[in-house]
């Protein structure tokens, strides 16, 4: 008797496992990238692009699906109602964003469905388009010299962050930010030129609004004193190029790593005042033949570059204030360490009269093997 | 005292239980809920839930140091004779059913939002009570064993906070203590659920072969516990922050979401794969106990199956009984009933958040009735103990005059 019961109940398993939550992979269309932008009827122009896995098919061959919806999800069931296999969201690898849409419409809000679905991957990148997501997907689509749209982003991305011209943000760094008080967020900006898509820097956020612009060597200064740089493996600005006047101008390329940031908030008068210490180790990889490997002559290039990137940083945040993107977080360390002033104030409007003080140091590491 | 030895079990086993039991489902959702009670002061609330639970174990132990070889059903029975003791035992039952239930349910609630969707209750209800079932047929040392599977999981968490190590942000963990204390101490109602764990030490004491050594591995038990709570609750809170997390219903799950490996993509899927079994432990164990001391109780209200309770105790003469096909047809047939039971009870409740709202009564519940039995128990055990000593001590000297 006891051996019947333990067998029955051993074989239901068997019967009822996969009925109702089966996914047969072959009948499966893996959504690889998505393109959101605004439609005419002021909804969304949704642009999807699925893998081609059929018999006679080039390997990079993707099916491109666009659609318009109120929201992602109805987008994507009409999109279903297009495409010969059964549409998941499983597998995104890139969310682009036309930045229109991202200055005039909430990405917070757009992209909830994705966090929502814990089917769906929230490391995917978050990625702003100047221009159109749609014209760039199908771009892309087209390239015979390029890997698979997807395949192809993810490199250039994920070499680009490694470099610091775009910051490593993915959707679920933008919503830590987005919900951190004290704390906004910033993507990366991409665009598409000729049959290539280039990498401009980044895209800033006022909360879940895009409010401006800035370049990849801003992006580089603005990662350093968010203390995001370090991944940075290598030389990780686009080369310097400067003229010390050492007698003989010549343009000079400098990797730089940083390798030590320290913030300090305090609060003056009642405005705060931020302090950022930056040191970065240089990495001479361009200049001129002779003198450096005298201690003088380094000192005058780590003076020179020193005082430059205080100039940049200055500027850079000088932007980030203009644009109301708190992205170093000094926001959050006045929440931290200031709670009471935090609370008795609008930090928007404070963060524009914050001072904010750059001091750098660099220190030339190496400078290959001619002095 | 004859004790099956499917039951027996050895302190550092019962170390291992309970920290399987109280981490299993508990730390896959209280951070939440402590998050969104204390906001960035959780994990102190956790710490000092750890902290009382510890003194808590420690006035349990005192008291069944007292009544050696009882458990609480017993202990009661004695303080309190009886009727009064059999009604307080049935309260203290009544909330071991209720428990289990909730836990079953919490369980498949957790699958129904993550992984199947469309599955329903009743199906997946009986998919997760297959195991418990199974090993609560071949007693405490089985399942034990199993619980050494939370190791597995351990090693698993201690690599998903390493990796998360260089993302956390101090800041998100201040300031520190910008709370009131009655608010900490209310707060820690919502870590009882993982928590009231401790009280297994009276439910299987009994059972455990070194019982000197019981109460150094419970403690050592719930010192684990209170760390990895408190890890789990610095480690997610300096992640997401705390406005994030007051939305992530799963926080520990969701920082698995967050990574992607080579070949691999998506660690969630693994970390599922691992974590489900651990899900299980809490309801293992819990499916025990219960079922165990539900199949006394019954003994003695039916005296039919009372030779059979006493087998399964070990109060029976015959050491062989157990083994003997009757009784094991009148185990399984009980089985069967109190699995019943404990689906019928988990079908009461709707969804994910009518489970939490009645883990919150529950909760309270249980707060009060196992620290108040505690607290009380140990109070007039030693009076008791007081007044015998002084008797016996009074006709000592009667018979030396």
């Amino acid at each position: 008797m006891m051996k019947k019961v333990l067998v029955f109940i051993l074989i239901i398993p068997i019967l009822i496992t996969g009925c109702w939550d089966m996914k047969i992979y072959e009948r499966i269309g893996f959504i690889l990238n998505i393109g959101v932008e605004s439609s005419k009827d002021e909804g969304l122009l949704v642009t999807y692009t699925s893998p081609v896995i059929a018999e006679g098919k080039k390997q990079n061959e993707v099916e491109l699906i666009e659609v318009t919806g109120k929201v992602l999800r109805d987008a994507r069931e009409k999109a279903r109602r297009m495409s010969a296999k059964l549409l998941e969201a499983g597998k995104i690898q890139q969310l682009f964003v036309s930045d229109e849409y991202a200055q005039n419409k909430s990405i917070h809000q757009t992209f909830e469905v994705l966090e929502r679905d814990p089917t769906d991957p929230i490391h995917c990148w978050v990625v702003i388009v100047e221009g159109s997501p749609s014209k760039m997907l199908k771009a892309l689509s087209k390239f015979t010299d390029k890997p698979r749209p997807s395949i192809y982003m993810d490199n250039l991305l994920e070499n680009s962050s490694k470099s610091s011209y775009i910051p490593d943000t993915k959707l679920v760094d933008f919503d830590i930010c987005y919900f951190a008080p004290g704390i906004d967020p910033i993507l990366p900006l991409v665009k598409l030129s000729g049959q290539e898509v280039i990498a401009i820097g980044s895209a800033l956020f006022s909360g879940d609004k895009m409010t401006g612009k800035i370049n990849t060597r801003q992006t580089f200064l603005t990662l350093a004193m968010m203390g995001k740089a370090k991944k940075a493996e290598f030389a990780s600005i686009d080369p310097l190029p400067v003229k010390p006047d050492f007698g003989n101008e010549r343009d000079m390329s400098t990797g730089l790593v940083p390798v030590k940031r320290k913030i300090d908030v305090e609060i003056e008068n009642g405005r705060p005042v931020v302090n950022i210490y930056l040191k970065f180790n240089g990495y001479i990889s361009e200049y001129k033949w002779d003198n450096l490997d005298e201690a003088t002559v380094r000192a005058e290039i780590e003076n020179y570059l020193a005082k430059r990137l205080e100039n940049d940083c200055d500027e850079t945040a000088r932007l980030l204030q203009q644009h109301g993107c708190d992205a170093i977080g000094i926001g959050d360390i006045v929440r931290a360490k200031y709670n009471d002033f935090w609370k008795s104030i609008d930090w928007k409007d404070a963060y524009k009269e914050t001072k904010i003080n750059v001091d750098i140091d660099v220190n030339i590491k190496q400078f290959g093997v001619i002095n | 005292m004859n004790i099956n030895k499917e039951n027996l079990i050895t302190s550092k086993q019962f170390m291992i239980l309970i920290f399987s039991t109280m981490i299993g489902v508990g730390i896959i959702s209280t951070p939440y809920l402590l998050v969104k009670e204390v906001g960035h002061n959780a994990w102190l609330s956790a710490l000092m839930s750890g902290i009382i639970s510890i003194l808590l174990t420690i006035i349990i132990s005192r008291l069944l140091n007292i009544h050696k070889d009882k458990s609480i059903f017993g202990i009661n029975k004695l303080l309190y004779g009886k009727y009064a003791g059999m009604a307080l035992n049935s309260l203290y039952l009544l909330y071991l059913i209720l428990k289990t239930s909730i836990i079953l349910r919490l369980i498949i609630e957790i699958i129904h939002i993550i992984i199947m969707k469309t599955t329903p209750s009743l199906i997946l209800s009986i998919l997760a009570l297959i195991c418990p079932f199974y090993m609560a047929f071949y007693g405490l040392k089985p399942i034990c064993r199993f619980s050494n599977f939370v190791f597995l999981i351990l090693v698993e968490i201690i690599f998903l906070y390493f990796v998360s190590f260089s993302h956390i942000r101090l800041s998100f963990l201040l300031p520190v203590g910008n709370i009131s204390l009655p608010s900490l101490l209310y707060s820690m109602r919502s870590t009882a659920f993982s928590f009231l764990g401790f009280a297994f030490l009276w439910l299987v004491y009994p059972v455990i072969t070194d019982k000197k050594n019981a109460l150094k591995y419970t403690i050592w038990a719930m010192v684990l516990s209170t760390l990895l709570f408190t890890s789990t609750i610095v480690v997610t809170m300096g992640y997401f922050g705390e406005n994030m997390l007051k939305h992530i219903i799963f926080p520990v799950y969701y920082l698995a979401l967050v990574y992607k490996v080579p070949v691999f993509e998506r660690i969630d899927l693994i970390f599922l794969v691992i974590w489900f079994p651990a899900l299980s432990m809490t309801l293992k164990a819990y499916f025990f106990v219960t079922y165990y001391w539900l199949y006394q109780a019954t003994g003695y209200i039916f005296p039919k199956i009372k030779s059979n309770a006493n087998a399964f105790s070990g109060n029976n003469k015959n050491k062989n009984s157990l083994t003997g096909v009757k009784d094991k047809k009148k185990k399984i047939v009980f089985l069967i009933l109190f699995s019943i039971l404990i689906v019928a009870v988990s079908r009461i409740l709707k969804d994910y958040n009518h489970v939490l709202k009645t883990i919150e009564i529950t909760d309270m519940i249980g707060v009060s009735l196992i620290s108040g039995m505690a607290i009380i128990d140990l109070i007039i055990s030693l009076i008791k103990n007081a007044a015998g000593s002084k008797n016996k001590f009074k006709a000592e000297r009667r018979a030396k005059k």
